[in-house]
């Protein structure tokens, strides 16, 4: 159960932009000069793919946690080495993995760890059976990738509107500091942005994705 | 439950669950963002010292060892002079500077310098480690310094 956070979202000229524009370059930029704000919304942005890529890796909380502090240090000394800001998320993604798997391999003590070996780490796997569990975890990563890159108040209403217990219309005014008229029209927007993402795309495309259902 | 039937996120309120459960999946995250946070200090830190990138670890070699060989990690950081060679091992990681080289290696936390050893004949040292978690290791020659990347110490 996630309860709504009090965090403050904005980076300095960033907090309040209405604009539906891509702000990952420009928060990415802002670290990059010793901006602490813009690094703890990065943070905040992809804790949850971090996490989320720990845990489809087999890895309990507190391997997770240590898994994810060894991501946060890596990504601090590489930041700048960074060409291309939207190359973060699947940077973070690949580092995280990399990470969770020898974390897992020494949890298990199972010698070396490679892609064959990632199934057996992952409980439920092991009846040969394509795994419910193991997609709905890829879904759930493909998810947090996409509203990792969502522009920061798209990403702050759609987190206000999936808290448990959800929170009236009139809450969310008040929180976001926005009219409750156009909540409505942003959150079709947002969840239209996060739709059209391509790491959602391509795994809408994929046939075992379509049967997850059963 | 329902929106698990064809694509699950063509309607506005199907792909709002299912990006509820993926939140949920990855648990509370404000441990997360406070590690995360905290990492910042580190950006500027020593920034002169060459690094040691990681260049080979044994748990990600798909070589003969046996299932359930106890064999220790071994780690090999590369800096252009240096390479750092660590074995870790339950409470202590156990190495070598190659070429052999004289002088100390400290083991840095994110909290700061927590140990020290001196380099020994052949190049080797064993520092213990005593808390979980990410680790790096700062090398000190008579010429210059080398810091490794972080990795995952002993559990």
């Amino acid at each position: 159960m996630r309860m709504p956070t009090q965090s403050s979202s904005g980076v300095q000229n960033g907090g309040n932009r209405m604009d539906d524009g891509p702000d990952l370059p420009m928060l990415v930029a802002e670290a990059n000069l010793g901006s602490q704000i813009a690094w703890d919304c990065l943070v905040r942005r992809f804790a949850p793919l971090v996490m989320a890529v720990a845990r489809q890796c087999g890895l309990a909380t507190h391997d997770a946690q240590d898994v994810m502090q060894t991501v946060w240090l890596r990504l601090v000394e590489h930041l700048d080495e960074l060409r291309e800001p939207r190359a973060l998320p699947g940077w973070i993604k690949v580092t995280t993995r990399h990470e969770a798997l020898r974390q897992a391999g020494r949890a298990n003590h199972a010698g070396p760890v490679d892609a064959l070996t990632i199934g057996e780490l992952i409980p439920g796997q092991s009846n040969g059976q394509p795994d419910v569990n193991l997609l709905a975890a890829e879904r759930h990563t493909a998810l947090l990738e996409a509203f990792a890159e969502l522009p920061e108040n798209h990403r702050r209403l759609l987190e206000l509107l999936t808290v448990d217990p959800p929170l009236s219309y009139v809450d969310i005014s008040a929180r976001l500091g926005i009219p409750i008229g156009s909540i409505g029209p942003t959150r079709s927007r947002a969840l239209q942005r996060l739709r059209r993402n391509p790491v959602l795309a391509a795994l809408s495309g994929r046939a075992q994705f379509e049967g997850a259902g059963g | 439950m329902t929106n698990m039937d064809a694509r699950p996120w063509d309607e506005d309120e199907a792909l709002l669950d299912q990006l509820r459960k993926a939140l949920d999946y990855a648990g509370p995250v404000d441990l997360a963002v406070s590690v995360g946070s905290a990492a910042f200090t580190w950006r500027t830190i020593d920034d002169e010292l060459a690094r040691a990138s990681l260049v080979f670890d044994s748990l990600m070699e798909s070589t003969t060892r046996a299932s359930g060989d106890d064999s220790a990690q071994l780690l090999v950081f590369e800096a252009d002079s240096i390479s750092i060679e660590v074995e870790i091992n339950p409470g202590q990681l156990v190495g070598q500077v190659v070429p052999p080289t004289a002088g100390t290696v400290e083991l840095l936390t994110p909290e700061g310098v927590v140990g020290q050893s001196a380099i020994r004949d052949l190049g080797t040292f064993t520092i213990e480690v005593r808390t979980r978690g990410p680790v790096r290791l700062r090398f000190h020659g008579p010429a210059s310094s080398t810091m490794t990347d972080w990795f995952s110490g002993p559990r």
